[in-house]
């Protein structure tokens, strides 16, 4: 006869009469350890929880994350408790604050007693602030078995310093219209165009240059070398395009550098050569494809800019493993340099994910765009830099310029307020008035040219990026400037609908005209605040009321998800607003500056200029990296009656979460309007009959458009394909919304088809 | 004519003036789709088809340097489908390309060392295309030619290979050629030019 189990008993007896001593204990001696239940977690998505356990099969659609804040900086371990019974193929990412640590989950057997604690690093805690920590799965597979994890343990050192906060609401947004929290929807008025369009063509222009003071060239998507004479251009008729070279591969840069010309194709950076000077192109020498490639579709060479005898563009990294592995071909996301003599080739930065678009800006430097997606939690225009990373992690092999802490951009350019496929950044010359010397880029989902002021701060460029123009038919995707300062615009569209990518594609002349306009032109970060300059002045004692700026603050923090959310999302802080004497600029004294952040400034529409001009456009972003030292805003105070006036500056009508997301998120690919973009029109989509495709089986089938349906698709973009539409073309969002937001823009939604 | 009718007839004179190249002018602009296709072939990223005479294809390996495969096309049918920037082969293959172990060995100063290879472009030349590849072993370069030419009356497949920078003795020898050519021989010497002939 055995003996009955005495020790668990006694066990659980001991720890029933220990629990009441240690819960007083903490409340007498606070702990220098701090837990971040399983249960505490922002979304747990597809996953399940058994009790306190969350049992973690996919990471697409969870949000693992928690929100700590320490009184006093110190440094903390983490890690985690956990089982996991076989290994996975992928790491786990903890993000912590930004900083990255790849968790390789060892497997601990089965079962209740295969409980052990992993050890995730030690970082440094900020003091005083929320700081974001994620948990960050893999993000498209599907795992057989779980990792089930119940906590995350932080240790400091001192007692009481950790504590664990709520999940910052999302502030209210003021209510928008075009240029106020709404993208533009006019051509900006100091800029005239004119299509130069030939209806028989499709021109997907892919790269552009002049050789010369009167001939473009430019490239297209399809593979063809066109060149125009400029003053034989003519507004009635089609321009008198012709093609000079045929059969290159998907060429996306164009470069001319005394008299030689280099495109940048698929899998190579060529040299055509016209030997006999026919005016064709006969030879392509292969300058360099010291790179790996794959047959990945999305791996591309993009731009193309000449210095120093060197050939500058970047390369992409793959997408066809897109939601399931990161896997990526070595040396893919980097910046290349290639001598354009000998071909040597180097390597001078890494990170990128699809770097569309590399230009020259203030002073020579560098600038590269990138578009949001897996570890972009935004766009981004970088400032290029020996040996910089930007942050693009593929699974080993690493980039070799791979490092924990990764280089910030210039200017984040936030995932629908301003930004969704971001092209070219190109200087304006001098004969652009008070915009010489600013950058614009394309974008070719959302459009229009977008405007960047720059300014160097310890060393290192940041600025601010600006509504400027909408208003045109193409989609702009790379630029040539002409030597009277005309801006050549050439756009560009993918995608399966050929109405579609005709009516976008094509050749654009944009002329700036120094017609006045009154808008924010500038803005420098000082050591207390923001310093806005405006294009005119303002109205005599316009401008010093703090309540006339809206201020949003944020952080971004990069994971393998696609995309991200904004991190520490808060408004306010304008402690005062001064005037300068010429009432040119306005200096936003500032109580919450963070480096690292988004200062998101707002301009009511209520402000006047001199002669009572009204605000094209009152908005701007400014990427906080450093925050200069010692150099100060002037704070006055304000002349009497200055503060004076009653009407609202702005409005908080609320409710309109999903039109936010549809902004962010949607509106770059799908109208509401029954205008044909990337995606299909989601116009009065609720109800109707919609035939969609299995990719795994090819079938088609139909199926009704309700809101299941829609939810489907945002969570799992490739599960039921709308015909005609290719698998992967819609990123997988789902990863980042949370199930209030997801509900929020699928009323949207039906709600917005119904009008 | 008075001023109008002068205008309207140099509008209609602009717009009738062809955006796009002629027929003659397109067929003289060099890298003519019907003839070669730098586009991915058969999975393979960097790699090139050239056709010769009426229906024969040869695709490249550039980074290999090396014949991946020659095929003939359907009759009245592409040899080439083009899809999404990548294009596939189609029709009857009369040879498969070298295998990857097969690579090109040269020997110098009676020792065989293979060389690192460094694809640097392709010319179209009257009736034909030049392919270049540079052969390095440490200090050491060689310049490797082929010539495929497109102008031919009959469907046979030939390759026309040459190399430049070899020192008196030494010699190259040429993955997939021997067994099926004519000569049966990989080995190329001096600088001039060696012609093979796929046997039927």
């Amino acid at each position: 006869m055995s003996r009955p189990p005495l020790f668990p008993y006694l066990l659980s007896l001991l720890s029933f009469l220990a629990c009441p001593a240690v819960i007083a204990a903490e409340k007498s001696t606070p702990s220098a350890s701090l837990d971040l239940p399983a249960t505490a977690v922002f979304s747990k998505g597809p996953n399940r929880f058994v009790g306190d356990v969350l049992e973690i099969t996919k990471g697409r659609g969870a949000t693992l994350g928690w929100y700590v804040r320490a009184d006093k900086e110190e440094e903390v371990r983490v890690s985690i408790e956990y089982t996991c019974e076989k290994p996975l193929n992928q790491a786990y990412q903890l993000s912590f604050d930004g900083q990255d640590r790849f968790w390789d989950v060892a497997p601990t057997g089965e079962g209740d007693a295969a409980w052990e604690r992993a050890d995730l690093g030690t970082f440094r805690l900020r003091a005083g602030l929320p700081v974001l920590v994620l948990l960050v799965p893999p993000s498209g597979t599907t795992y057989g078995h779980p990792v089930r994890f119940r906590r995350l343990v932080l240790e400091g050192a001192t007692p009481g310093n950790l504590s664990l906060i709520a999940t910052p609401e999302e502030p209210a947004a003021p209510d928008a219209s075009p240029g106020f929290g709404e993208k533009l929807k006019t051509r900006h008025p100091a800029l005239e165009s004119v299509d130069l369009r030939d209806e028989s063509l499709t021109l997907r222009i892919s790269g552009m240059a002049m050789r010369g003071a009167d001939e473009l060239l430019f490239t297209t998507w399809d593979g063809d070398l066109y060149r125009v004479d400029l003053p034989s251009l003519n507004e009635e008729g089609p321009p008198p395009f012709q093609k000079i070279a045929r059969g290159l591969s998907e060429p996306m840069g164009l470069a001319v550098s005394e008299g030689r010309i280099f495109v940048t194709e698929k899998n190579e950076a060529t040299e055509l050569i016209d030997g006999d000077g026919d005016g064709f192109f006969e030879t392509y020498r292969c300058l360099s494809h010291a790179w790996p490639c794959t047959m990945d579709y999305h791996e591309y060479l993009f731009g193309a800019v000449v210095r120093d005898g060197h050939l500058y563009f970047s390369n992409s990294v793959g997408m066809a493993a897109r939601g399931k592995d990161n896997y990526q071909a070595p040396m893919r996301g980097s910046v290349v340099k290639v001598h354009l003599d000998t071909g040597a080739t180097e390597f001078i930065a890494g990170g990128l994910r699809t770097p569309d678009g590399i230009g020259e800006g203030p002073g020579g430097a560098l600038l590269v765009t990138d578009n949001q997606g897996e570890w972009l939690p935004a766009n981004k225009l970088v400032h290029v830099t020996e040996g910089a990373f930007f942050h693009f992690r593929s699974i080993p092999p690493r980039h070799p310029l791979d490092r924990p802490v990764a280089t910030p951009p210039a200017v984040w350019l936030p995932q629908g307020e301003i930004a969704a496929s971001p092209t070219e950044p190109v200087l304006l010359p001098e004969s652009w008035g008070p915009y010489a010397g600013h950058v614009v880029f394309g974008d070719s989902a959302y459009g229009g040219l977008q405007r960047v002021f720059l300014e160097e701060v310890g060393g290192d460029l940041q600025g601010a990026v600006f509504r400027f123009s909408q208003g045109y038919r193409h989609l702009f995707h790379r630029f040539a400037f002409a030597p009277n300062g005309d801006l050549y615009a050439g756009g560009i569209a993918r995608g399966k609908d050929p109405d579609f990518i005709h009516r976008v594609s094509g050749l654009t002349r944009i002329r700036y005209t120094g017609g006045s306009v009154f808008e924010p032109l500038a803005a420098r970060l000082r050591s207390n605040g923001l310093e806005i300059e405006f294009t005119t002045p303002l109205a005599a004692g316009e401008g010093w009321n703090p309540a006339a700026y809206h201020l949003a603050h944020w952080g971004y923090q990069a994971t393998q998800t696609y995309g991200g959310q904004k991190v520490r999302h808060r408004t306010g802080g304008v402690r005062s607003a001064t005037v300068s004497a010429d009432r040119s600029r306005v200096f936003l004294e500032l109580s919450d500056l963070v480096p690292g952040e988004v200062v998101h400034v707002r301009i009511s529409p209520l402000l006047s200029g001199e002669g009572g001009g009204k605000l094209r456009s009152g908005e701007l972003w400014y990427t906080a990296n450093r925050i200069p030292e010692e150099n100060p805003g002037k704070v006055l105070p304000p002349p009497p009656g200055a503060l004076a006036g009653t009407d609202a500056h702005f409005r908080f009508s609320g409710g309109d979460t999903g039109r936010l997301l549809f902004q962010s998120y949607c509106a770059a690919c799908h109208s509401l309007d029954d205008i044909k973009l990337a995606g299909p029109v989601l116009r009065g989509i609720a109800g109707t009959k919609r035939l969609v495709r299995d990719p795994v089986t090819g079938e088609a089938r139909e199926i009704e458009a309700d809101a299941a349906y829609l939810r489907q698709s945002i969570l799992e973009p490739n599960a039921l394909l709308a015909e005609g539409y290719p698998e992967n073309l819609m990123p997988p969002i789902g990863a980042i919304l949370s199930e209030e937001q997801i509900d929020a823009l699928v009323e949207f939604i039906i709600e917005s088809g119904k009008r | 004519m008075n001023r109008f009718l002068l205008y309207l007839a140099c509008l209609c004179l602009l717009n009738s003036l062809p955006a796009e190249l002629s027929a003659e002018e397109e067929a003289a602009l060099p890298f003519d789709p019907e003839r070669i296709r730098r586009l991915s072939l058969d999975g393979v990223p960097r790699s090139l088809s050239i056709r010769q005479g009426e229906s024969v294809w040869i695709g490249y390996d550039l980074e290999r340097a090396t014949v991946m495969k020659i095929w003939r096309a359907p009759e009245g049918k592409p040899g080439l489908i083009v899809s999404n920037f990548t294009t596939r082969s189609s029709g009857e293959i009369l040879r498969k390309g070298a295998d990857k172990e097969d690579r090109w060995r040269w020997r110098r100063d009676g020792e065989f060392v293979e060389p690192a290879i460094r694809y640097l472009g392709c010319s179209q030349r009257e009736g034909h295309f030049l392919l270049s590849w540079e052969l390095r072993h440490g200090n050491a370069i060689l310049t490797l030619l082929e010539k495929a030419t497109f102008e031919r009356g009959d469907d046979t497949a030939v390759r026309q290979l040459a190399v430049e920078g070899l020192g008196e003795g030494d010699e190259l020898h040429a993955p997939g050629l021997g067994t099926g050519w004519n000569p049966l021989t990989t080995t190329l010497t001096g600088s001039k030019w060696h012609r093979f002939v796929l046997q039927p």
